[in-house]
């Protein structure tokens, strides 16, 4: 699978609940990929330390703590919902 | 093929669950980490399980084009070598006996371990890959990484390169993560 080569729903899901200021949504995301993460991957290839790190970028940048009924966002984060 | 994947699976999340319990710790193990990315699909990624749960997508995919035929072709595998023990339970019932008396030759142990981490790898990527573009995106602000011969690189070709596990990527990528944070 080549990363973007077709940007489909799946791809902007996230992007559309950051537009969309649904962080609702955007938290039950994230929260179920972090939960899942500790038994998924197994390989230790370049191609999934970048996924890795796409995903600890955008949970870091967005969630100072995150569970599964509530979170926290970060200050950078609150700042970006209230600018747009 | 997605309702054939759909049915595939939940006949073979049951007799996964049952065999998590056998007395042998390796077969009960492998036939966890079966159950679990097995259910994770059925339920995150599949999507009647969400709809009769009225529960919403939350932009999961069902592995559309060449994750889907990947996932098609690993259920085959499982199927071939849970043929035996599916009829057995089916034939004579779950109760720990029966269970505890099915034996896995070694290579058929080692192929369910296979598929089990093949599926897992799939669903990572398929559950992760929303996440690249956001990253691409913030990196393209950081001047190591616009000055990089991936710089002006298309998500096309940077997945073409982290596929072809281009080393020169990895230093990148984290000296840019840890720029991007400051």
């Amino acid at each position: 699978m080549q990363l973007g080569s077709a940007l489909s729903d799946k791809d902007t899901y996230l992007g559309q609940c950051v537009k969309d200021h649904d962080t609702y949504s955007l938290r039950e995301r994230v929260w179920r990929d972090e939960n899942h993460l500790e038994f998924l991957a197994i390989d230790d290839d370049l191609e999934t330390r970048a996924y890795l790190l796409a995903f600890k970028t955008f949970r870091e940048e967005w969630f100072s703590v995150l569970r599964e009924e509530w979170c926290q966002l970060t200050e950078k984060a609150i700042a970006w919902l209230a600018a747009h | 093929m997605l309702t054939e994947i759909e049915s595939d699976i939940e006949s073979l999340v049951s007799p996964c669950s049952s065999l998590m319990t056998h007395h042998s710790q390796e077969i009960g193990k492998t036939f966890r980490e079966l159950y679990n990315v097995l259910f994770v699909i059925l339920m995150d990624h599949l999507p009647s399980f969400r709809r009769r749960l009225h529960e919403p997508r939350l932009g999961y995919s069902y592995f559309a084009g060449e994750g889907e035929q990947a996932l098609a072709n690993l259920l085959k595998k499982l199927h071939a070598v849970l043929k035996g023990p599916r009829v057995l339970l089916k034939r004579k019932g779950r109760q720990a006996k029966v269970l505890n008396s099915i034996r896995l030759p070694s290579e058929d142990l080692l192929e369910l371990q296979r598929v089990a981490a093949e599926l897992r790898n799939l669903v990572f990527r398929e559950r992760l890959t929303g996440y690249v573009p956001y990253m691409l995106h913030k990196f393209r602000a950081v001047a190591e990484w616009r000055h990089s011969r991936f710089g002006k690189m298309g998500w096309s070709e940077v997945g073409a390169a982290l596929a072809a596990n281009d080393e020169s990527l990895n230093d990148l990528l984290s000296t840019t993560a840890r720029l991007s944070r400051l």
